[in-house]
Formats: structure tokens, C-alpha cells, sequence
């Protein structure tokens, strides 16, 4: 039986199609953000033509930089929006959250749909069963014009998640735990197919799951409908890799490769300077809501601490402004940017100096990816993030956190 | 194909935000990015990079960002090609289409390859030779050379752009 990825992909084709085979596809969804957007026209005048084939599939999001954080941001923007209104393409969302936010909030992105995205993040999509892909700006400008573009037919690794993750151990231990295993290219054009415990985890946890399988090379991720339909259920894996959730500790991705993961017990005690809770990983309501209940429950930020917390969406934002918890944190000192991207690619709204120590709750710590190629960045859930923000120091949530706050949260 | 020119040798990993560091790409133009190629990795490449110079790496060069302002970058830079044991995805389709040469090598060639030394990469006999010796490449696929040798899918696009360039 074929993997559920040559399922879709045969679907598209009208024809079977198996991993390895190289087909033109046209995907359902089409998303360029400001980055990826800007890039993309630049190459469609390179091509000195301007054709958008389907601007129906077309989802434009702005969310690197914004609101714009340079002259040539905003400029950038201004022209993507007037390219838009040139070619009919009316689903633009700017400053509304996180391009990879906004497609599952949205419900562009539904089961067995194909969504190719001029972003390396693309693939959280499979948290609801859609299956997505990565390109840079040419590729989507081809997209943009011919209303296809060539892949490879992924093969497929599954993990098989058994077991429940323990109180304090979160999807991101999990996601970091997996990554940590397999290594940052062992999934390279394969997709990450995500089944047990995954499936019944909630929504977020899931673009958590898959957001970070990019991190592992993966071309694609996904995590199948819990009740089917049958064709998107898991068919055949080229390779099955088993964790047992309830081995996973409360992790951090050491300085400066998401592969190198360790238990935040061997590295306890290393202060730090900088929290930031937000990104397409962990910028949810319930990452917020988590880190916000802990850090209350610790007292608050130390002293020596800066926290900026960015929700994924102008959504989650509003979610949390209702209930409360935004109150909360700005009673603990802690700064709350507008949705977006945030610091986390070193652009704006936090950008770290030499000597800074970050835990983040994003994707990334390679040298200089927030900023100061000579700072640091730890890569943790929004638990032990909300623990070293009051302690100034990395120490595992299991022993620092009451237990009513650990199995509330956690 | 055939490049002569120094070598500048880096790890495993190396990815776009050290080929291109983020805070660069939306300050400047898409054609001065050149000068900041590598930074992420060595400040001073853009100062020591010559045209024809050729970048010698470990594995998964150029993951990461999607950005395909890291192709830009190398190429504005001078870079001839890249020479690796493995790529990432999307790094090596954006050289695809942008011609940049990603050429993959059979075992770790920054093993083989000294930093500064002159190297030559031969496709036709499949090696890439230093003054003490070898590494053996891998044979790109049919696409990539045609490709690489018209300057990327970008100029097959340009030459016919009703015609998507892999129909």
C-alpha cells in the first residue's frame, strides 16, 4: 500500500506516483510572506513577465517584519500589496500572525491538501493532515506563473510515538527529543509521517511536531486525521523509527545546533539574560497561557531577565487579552510584541548583543540567528522558558514547579 | 564543467543564517548582499573571497531559512560552486534555479581540502583535486548540468517563459 504522501501526491498527479518519481504538482494552497513574497517578485521581473496563473490559491501573509522594520521592509510590503490588487489576489493577511498561524487558523490548510510555501517552515501544516512544502522565492515565483512546480515524491519515515509524556514534559521535549535522535539532515527529502500519541494531541502541539521537523531536514511532516477518512490513515513508512514518549525529559537544544539536545539537567545552572515565549513552534495560546501560569507561580521574572513574549496571531493575542493573561503578564513585567515573527530571525523586537544568554521557545540557534553571532540561544518549552525567566538560570520545570501547576499545564 | 580557484572550507550544518544572517536581508538591497556572504560563519569572507573561489563544506550545506538571498549572497560574492557531502533541499534547488553549482562529494571532502588551498573540481572526470590529493564527487543528475551550464532555471524561464522550464 502506498504512503499516505504518494497517496495525495497521486491524487494531484491523476496518476500513481511513488517516492523517488520527480512530477509537476499544483498545489491548493500557494503562501508567500513578506520575505519569500518580496523575493519571488524580485525573480518575476529578473523574468521580466508577471503572470499569476491561479491568484485564487494565493495566500499572501506578512509576518517577518512587521509592522515593517526598515525602509526597505516597507517598501518591500507596499509593493507586494500593489502586486496584489494588480492580480486579484484577495487572501492578504498582514500583521495578523505567523504565515504557518494563519493557514491552519484560517482553514486553508484542511486534510489532504497541498500547500506549497515560499518558507522552510512550511511543513507544520501536516498538523491537520495537509501536507507542506518548502521553497525559496524563484520556486514560488514559477508557482506564481505556471500554477505548478516540480518536486521529488517523498519517501516516508514514520515516527511512532508510543507511551504519554510525563507532567512538566511537553510536545516541545518531545519535538526536540526527536530531532536530537534522528539529526539535523537525516530526514532530507523525506517526509516525517507522525503517528500514536501525536494523533491525539491537540492542534498546537501538533504544528509543534511538525514545525520542527524541518529541523531534521524533513521535506514534508504530517500526523494523520485521528478519524480517518480511510485514504488519509498511514499506508506503507520506508522506515519506522519508535519513541516512547514516557523516556522524554524536559530538553533544550544547546548552543548552536537544534540537533545537540540534552536534558536541561546537564546543563542546569547556566544563567541567562534573555526569555522569548512566541514563533511558529511554541506562540500559541495554550505555550502562553503555560508560560504565564508558571512564571506566576515562580514570582515573576528575576530581576536581571528580559521576557518578550510575541503571540502567533492577532487571534491567539485577543485570546489571551480576554481571559486575562496578558494582564498577568504585564504585571510581570514581561513585554508583549505584536503577532509575528518576533526576534526570532533577528530582525526586530529583541535582538540579542554579544553577551546575551536567550531561552527561546522558537526553532533556530545557530550562530547569529537572533542576532550577535557571539550570543547564545537555548531552545526550550514555554515551561522551562517561564523557570529560567525566574530563576536567571536553566533548571528542569519538574522540580522547580508545584505539581498543581505541572499537571495543570504541563 | 570544470572550476579552478581557492578553497574556503567549513563544518557540517552550515546554514543560511550564517550564509546570509537575517539582520542583513531586509537593510539592503538584493544586490549588495554580497558583502555580507558568510558572515554568519567568518566575518572577514567578504574581505578574503575572490571570483572563482569555491566553497568546500561537510554535510546538509545550506540548510535552514529558505532564503535564496544565501544564493545570492555566494554568488554576488564570487563563488564559483559549492562542493559538499550533502545539501539541503531547498538550498539546492534555489542554486538550481539561481546556477549556482551544489556539487555533492563522495565522503567528507573539508577531510581532503585545506582552507585557502587551490583546488580543481572536474564533472567530467568526477574529482575534485588538491595539491595532495583527491576527493571523488558524485555524478549530478542530467537536469542540474543543464542547468548549471545555462545559468539556472531562472534563465531557461527567461528565454521561454510560457514554458515551465522542467515541462
Amino acid at each position: 500500500m502506498a504512503s499516505v504522501a504518494e497517496r495525495i501526491l497521486s491524487e494531484k498527479c491523476g496518476e500513481r506516483v511513488e517516492a523517488g518519481d520527480v512530477v509537476a504538482i499544483e498545489p491548493d494552497v500557494i503562501m508567500l510572506h513578506d520575505g519569500s513574497g518580496a523575493t519571488a517578485l524580485r525573480t518575476l521581473r529578473e523574468l521580466g513577465t508577471e503572470r499569476v496563473r491561479r491568484p485564487e490559491k494565493v495566500v499572501l501573509i506578512f509576518d517577518h517584519s512587521v509592522p515593517p522594520s526598515s525602509v526597505e521592509a516597507a517598501n518591500r510590503q507596499n509593493e507586494l500589496l500593489e502586486f496584489a490588487r494588480r492580480h486579484g489576489i484577495e487572501r492578504v493577511h498582514v500583521d495578523e500572525g505567523i504565515c504557518h498561524q494563519i493557514l491552519v487558523e484560517e482553514g486553508y490548510a484542511q486534510p489532504g491538501r497541498v500547500v506549497f510555501g515560499g518558507d522552510s517552515h512550511t511543513p507544520t501544516v501536516g498538523a491537520v493532515s495537509a501536507l507542506g512544502f518548502g521553497f525559496g522565492g524563484t520556486d514560488m515565483a514559477f508557482t506564481l506563473l505556471y500554477g505548478e512546480l516540480w518536486i521529488r515524491v517523498p519517501r516516508t519515515i514514520r515516527v511512532h510515538v508510543t507511551g504519554e509524556l510525563e507532567a512538566g514534559v511537553t510536545a516541545k521535549d518531545l519535538a526536540l527529543t526527536i530531532v536530537g535522535e534522528l539529526g539535523a539532515g537525516y530526514a532530507d527529502y523525506a517526509v516525517l509521517e507522525y503517528t500514536g500519541l501525536p494523533e491525539r494531541l491537540p492542534t498546537g502541539d501538533r504544528m509543534c511536531l511538525c514545525n520542527l521537523a524541518t529541523e531534521a531536514g524533513a521535506k514534508s511532516a504530517y500526523v494523520p486525521p485521528k478519524d480517518g477518512p480511510e485514504d488519509l490513515r498511514p499506508g506503507d513508512a520506508d522506515e519506522v523509527v519508535e519513541v516512547d514518549a514516557s523516556e522524554v525529559e524536559p530538553v533544550v537544544s544547546v548552543p548552536d545546533a537544534v540537533d545537540d539536545v540534552r536534558p536541561v539537567g546537564d546543563v542546569q545552572g547556566t544563567e541567562i539574560t534573555r526569555v522569548f515565549v512566541g514563533s511558529c513552534t511554541n506562540g500559541r495560546y495554550r505555550d502562553v497561557r503555560a508560560f504565564t501560569e508558571a512564571l506566576d507561580a515562580l514570582g515573576g521574572p528575576d530581576s536581571d531577565v528580559r521576557v518578550v513574549v510575541v503571540p502567533a496571531s492577532r487571534r491567539v493575542l485577543l485570546k489571551l487579552t480576554r481571559d486575562g493573561t496578558l494582564e498577568r503578564l504585564l504585571e510581570l513585567d514581561v513585554t508583549v510584541a505584536p503577532p509575528g515573527c518576533g526576534p526570532c530571525l533577528g530582525e526586530h523586537m529583541g535582538v540579542l548583543g554579544d553577551d546575551d544568554v536567550c531561552v527561546s521557545t522558537a526553532n533556530r540557534n545557530f550562530p547569529g540567528r537572533m542576532g550577535s553571532t557571539e550570543a547564545d540561544i537555548y531552545l526550550a518549552s514555554p515551561l522551562t522558558a517561564a523557570v529560567a525567566a525566574a530563576l536567571g538560570e536553566l533548571a528542569d520545570p519538574r522540580e522547580e514547579l508545584p505539581d498543581s501547576v505541572l499537571e495543570r499545564v504541563g | 564543467m570544470r572550476w579552478e580557484g581557492r578553497a574556503w572550507v567549513f563544518g557540517d550544518d552550515v546554514d543560511t543564517d550564517q550564509i546570509i544572517p537575517g539582520r542583513y536581508l531586509r537593510r539592503v538591497s538584493y544586490d549588495e548582499l554580497g558583502r555580507y556572504a558568510m558572515t554568519g560563519a567568518d566575518p572577514e569572507f567578504p574581505e578574503k573571497v575572490r571570483e572563482g573561489d569555491i566553497i568546500v563544506a561537510g554535510r546538509n550545506f545550506g540548510c535552514g531559512s529558505s532564503r535564496e538571498q544565501a544564493v545570492m549572497a555566494l554568488q554576488q560574492a564570487g563563488v564559483a560552486c559549492v562542493v559538499a557531502r550533502s545539501f539541503a533541499r531547498i538550498f539546492y534547488r534555489n542554486a538550481l534555479n539561481r546556477g549556482l553549482p551544489t556539487i555533492e562529494a563522495r565522503g567528507d571532502p573539508t577531510e581532503v581540502v585545506e582552507d585557502r588551498e587551490r583546488v580543481v573540481v572536474d564533472l567530467d572526470e568526477l574529482v575534485l583535486r588538491t595539491g595532495s590529493g583527491e576527493v571523488p564527487l558524485r555524478e549530478p543528475p542530467e537536469f542540474a548540468l543543464r542547468a548549471w551550464r545555462e545559468g539556472g532555471l531562472l534563465e531557461l524561464a527567461r528565454e521561454d517563459p510560457e514554458r515551465p522550464p522542467w515541462r
